[in-house]
Parts: structure tokens; sequence; C-alpha cells
């Protein structure tokens, strides 16, 4: 199940190298068309992958291969320039290397953990910048805003692509 | 003072003691002395030839000016461009010249001039140096009293020295070649230091003339601001007035122009404080990191959706939180949407980004399900906080609530938080015809 998305680097690379003839259509021409890219093989991978089934929990765990893909997909498309694209990278390189079973207990401990700051009052608001953006533990306040900014831009582009291939296949 | 006595002595004997100057480490003294004679020009070259060694040792600035200055038609004016002021006029000073010799012994002014000299040490050292192109001033400020201006904690906000070089930032503090000599100077020595990194360079090399270039600065200065009546001291005093800036000595008048003289310094790498502010290493790389971090919330600022207003660095914090995880919101909807839409085999990338283009208009034909589609997310999510944060429907587009009302209760049905979505994100869709509350949330596209 997860054995897509440890060839994701790979196939990036080559649809990186072929999406350099694109349409500029935005401040980030090359970023958002190799995303495009990378996200609709992705998401052909799924497709072809699972059956297009409607149980709910085909749906919830293709959702969440989307999700994941979507997010590999940007880091990709953005680079190991950032630190935040290289900490999705690694984080989508593991996932994929972790097994089932610990991811689980991952989850549950991380779980656990929000269950906790829900009571904490005075949740930080600066650990809880650092705990959205991936690879923010470790950088220090000034870098944070910055790859925050990256980010949001990353993001929104993100949102723009899938919302516009989710409408494409609406209509 | 031992400065006004030679350069008294300077006016009578040129040629014998400048040789001496140099040996005796009065580096300064001689380039002034000799500017502020009538000499000629021959009493120049030595200088020059003294000058040239001195800037060598020194930074690069003062030679600049000296070997600038030395070119002028007047020595007076060049002299006094070179030392102090930077003034615009200089040929004026030549009338000027004897009156402010005159003054030069005048015991009286320098003694006045002394207690205020130790003033520049609320500035930085590269504050002083670029106010006078003279490090040794600016070091003897730093190292002889730090402490003793008074000076306030916290200035107009951090109005630090950013990183963008501006080089030609002097030009309107000191309206002559002098602001180039400035620029080298300062930023010669240490173009990546900070105020730390320069002082001791700069302490190394002035030390032996310390005594000797003191004196001079405080007559200097003593006359810059001592008559303000006349137009060229007006120019004088403003630009002076800046470089007094960090000086309590000029007091109103700095207040005044400190404006002026503050912001074009701010063209070097290392940071300078400002007047009132501390000087203390550790508060300047507060305030530079303070800066930075200003800077990038500004720029999240202008990312970040419906922030113009808000001028708290807490509410920032909470808006660009709130806008990441919304979009996160959003980006699993849309891939729950995705993993429910029937795949169509050919992709047609193309079509897909030329839509992209036309997305603004889809979004707005679809309008309230656009809103919908996006704002579902955030009623449905697991996320510990339930409610739907104002930001959330300020980005997403507002006036969707009736629907989303009877959204609501739908869900109530579905024990599965995904399916709630599912069917939230298809009611709008024309496409497909669904059901009111408990609709099938299978495909019917």
């Amino acid at each position: 199940m997860v054995v897509c998305l440890s060839i994701y680097p790979k196939k990036s690379l080559q649809l990186y190298l072929a999406s350099m003839n694109s349409k500029s259509l935005s401040s980030n021409p090359c970023r958002k068309t190799s995303f495009t890219r990378r996200f609709l093989r992705a998401l052909a991978e799924i497709r072809r992958e699972e059956p297009n089934s409607s149980s709910h929990v085909d749906i919830s765990r293709r959702c969440q291969r989307i999700k994941v893909a979507a997010y590999a997909s940007m880091a990709s498309a953005v680079g190991s320039k950032r630190a935040w694209s290289r900490a999705m990278i690694c984080k989508v390189r593991n996932r994929a290397i972790c097994r089932a079973s610990m991811r689980q207990k991952i989850k549950i401990s991380k779980w656990k953990k929000a269950v906790a700051n829900k009571h904490r009052r005075d949740v930080n608001q600066e650990d809880e910048l650092r705990r959205l953006v991936p690879g923010g533990k470790s950088m220090d306040f000034c870098k944070l805003l910055e790859e925050t900014a990256h980010y949001i831009k990353s993001l929104t582009t993100q949102v723009q692509v899938m919302r516009s291939i989710a409408d494409y296949y609406s209509t | 003072m031992g400065a006004g006595d030679n350069g008294n002595l300077g006016f009578q004997q040129r040629g014998g003691s400048l040789l001496n100057y140099p040996s005796s480490g009065m580096m300064y003294m001689p380039e002034k002395v000799v500017g502020m004679t009538m000499s000629t020009m021959p009493m120049c070259k030595p200088s020059n030839l003294v000058d040239s060694s001195f800037g060598s040792a020194w930074d690069p600035f003062v030679s600049q000016a000296q070997n600038v200055e030395f070119q002028a038609s007047s020595m007076a004016s060049r002299q006094i461009v070179t030392s102090h002021y930077g003034v615009g006029s200089l040929e004026n000073q030549e009338i000027s010249t004897d009156p402010r010799l005159v003054q030069f012994p005048s015991d009286a002014n320098l003694v006045n001039l002394v207690p205020k000299l130790p003033c520049f040490g609320s500035g930085s050292f590269s504050d002083v140096v670029s106010s006078f192109g003279l490090p040794p001033c600016g070091q003897i400020v730093n190292s002889e009293c730090p402490s003793d201006c008074p000076s306030s904690n916290k200035e107009n906000g951090t109005e630090i020295t950013s990183t963008s070089p501006r080089d030609g930032v002097h030009a309107t503090v000191f309206q002559e070649d002098h602001h180039h000599i400035l620029d080298e100077g300062t930023g010669g020595p240490s173009p990546n230091g900070k105020k730390r990194k320069r002082v001791p360079e700069s302490h190394s090399q002035l030390d032996p003339r310390q005594s000797e270039i003191e004196p001079q600065r405080e007559v200097s200065q003593e006359i810059l601001v001592g008559p303000k009546e006349q137009d060229d001291k007006k120019q004088k005093k403003e630009q002076n007035a800046g470089t007094n800036s960090r000086c309590k000595l000029t007091g109103k008048q700095a207040k005044d122009q400190s404006q002026n003289g503050e912001g074009p310094k701010e063209d070097y790498i290392h940071v300078r404080a400002r007047r009132g502010q501390a000087t203390n290493s550790h508060s300047l790389a507060e305030r530079v990191r303070r800066e930075k971090i200003s800077e990038r919330m500004r720029y999240l600022q202008d990312l970040v959706p419906g922030c113009n207003k808000i001028t708290g660095k807490a509410v920032m914090l909470d808006e660009i939180i709130n806008y990441v995880q919304s979009l996160q919101r959003q980006v699993e909807f849309l891939s729950m949407k995705l993993a429910t839409v029937n795949p169509e085999i050919n992709i047609d990338i193309e079509q897909i980004l030329s839509k992209d283009v036309s997305k603004t208009e889809i979004l707005h034909s679809r309008g309230g399900s656009s809103g919908i589609l996006g704002f579902a997310p955030a009623m449905s999510s697991s996320l510990p906080q339930q409610h739907i944060t104002q930001p959330d429907g300020a980005f997403l587009i507002q006036g969707s609530n009736p629907q989303l009302t009877t959204m609501s209760q739908a869900p109530s049905a579905w024990e599965d938080e995904l399916q709630n979505v599912m069917q939230l994100g298809f009611v709008p869709n024309p496409t497909v015809d669904n059901l009111g509350q408990n609709g099938c949330m299978k495909v019917e596209l």
C-alpha cells in the first residue's frame, strides 16, 4: 500500500525535468506545473492500484494516500531548498518505511499528546506554529517565520491545483 | 589642551612639526593642522604622505578623505571637511577659518568639549565612525565612556540598520565626497560584522592616537555646534545633528534632526545604536533579531489574507496558525473529494492547467459551493478545536451559513466523519442529484 510512496522521488525527478516547458500561469509556473504533473501521476498510480470501491474504509484509505501524495508532490516540486520541504520528504519516506503497526502506535501517542494539549490553556503560539510547519521543531523563530511564509505559499498553490483537478473531474 | 597647543604650533611651524607628528603618534593632527593653515601646497604633500601611511593603518576612509581633501583649493575647508563635518559648502569655510582657528586655543571651549565628547559613547562605535569619519573618536568614546551618557533602553521601535546595503546613503548626511569615505571606512573593516566586531579592530588600531585626536574632535564639535546663525552652519548642523544624534551634546537640535541623520546612516550591515538606545552588544543583537522577525511578520501579513489591519505580533501569529490549519484542512478535504471522484483515464494536464487559469471563474460560478466545500472540513474536522474560527470563514467564502446549518444536521446519521464531509462536499454539486439528509454518498457523477 505504501509502495508507491517510495517511488515518488524517482518519478518526481523525471517529471520535473519533463515539465520545464510549461505555461506561465502564476508567479511560480514551474513549481505549480511540476506539482500538477507529479500529483496527477500519483493520482493515476493510486487509482491503478486500488479499485474504485465505495466502501468507507477504501475511500478513507485512498483519501489518506492522496493526501500524502499531494504533500509529497509539493515537497518534491519545491525541492530541497527549503527546510520544510526537506522535512516533509523525510517524513514521507519514513512513513513508507514504517510498518503499519508502528505507525499506529505513533498515532496513538500523538493523539494522547493532543488530548494533553487540549487541557493546557496556554499553548504557546510559537510551539503551535512549529507543530504545523514541517521541520519546524528545530528552527529558530526567525527561520520558522520564513519557512512558514514559503510553506503558506506552497500550500495555497497546492490547494488551488487540487481544487481545479477536483472541479475538472466533477464537471 | 595639548591638541590645541599643537594646533597653534602647527599654524606657525608647519614643516618641522609635520614630520614629527607621525612619530609622536599624532597622526590626525598634522592633517588638520595642515588644512587649517593657509600653507602652500608643498605643505600638503608631506602631510599627504603621512596621511597615506596613516590611512593604511586605519581604514580607507581616512586615507580617502585625505586624498580627496587635499586636492581642494582651500586647506581650511578641506581640513574641516576631513576632520569633522563633511559640510557641503566647504569653500565657505575659508572665510570662517580664522574665527575657527581662533576658537581652537580657547581652553574654555576645549574644557567644555571634553565632557561632551564621551556622549558619543551612547552611540555605537560605527555610529561615530560614520559621523566623523574618524574611527579613533568612536573608539575613544567606546573605551572611555560606554556608560556615561544616559541611554534609555528603547528608541522608537526597531530601526535597526537592516542588512540591505545602501551605499549612497551617506550622501544625504555628508554631502560631499566624504560620504563614500565613510562607506568604505565603515564597510571595509567589517562588512559582515556587527558593532562588536568593529570595535576591537578599531580599538587595536587607534589606541595610540586616542589622546591626541580627542581634543581636536571636541574642538571641531564645538565649532560646529556653537554658532548656529550662519547658513552654512545650518547645513553643518543638520549633518552634525545626525552625527551628534547619538550624543546628548546637541540636545534639541539632535532631536530635531536625528531623523535626518539617522535614516541615511543605516546602510551598514552592522548595527548602530540609535539615540537613546542601549549600546550593549546584547541589546544590539536583540534589536537585529527583532527587526528580522518583524520584517518576516510583515511579509507574512501580506501572504495571509485579511491581516492588513492587525498590528500585534500575537494576534498575527494566531492568524497565521489558523490560516495554515485551514489550508491543511482544505488539502485534506480535497484529497477526500478526489478519492471519491471517478477517475478519467485521460488526464489532460493542459486542460487542468487551463482550468486552473480560469479557476477563479469556476469559483465564482460555484460561489457558495466552493465556500461550503472549503468550509466543510472545518465543521467536520477531527481537530481538537471544534469551533469554527472567524478567520476560517474570512478566507473561505462567506454567506454559506444557511446551507451549513442544514449540513450540520446531516452528519448525525453518519458514524464516520469522512462520510459527513463527502456528503457536505457533494451536496452543492449540481451534477450530483443529492439527497437532503442521509443521502448515500455514492458517486453519482
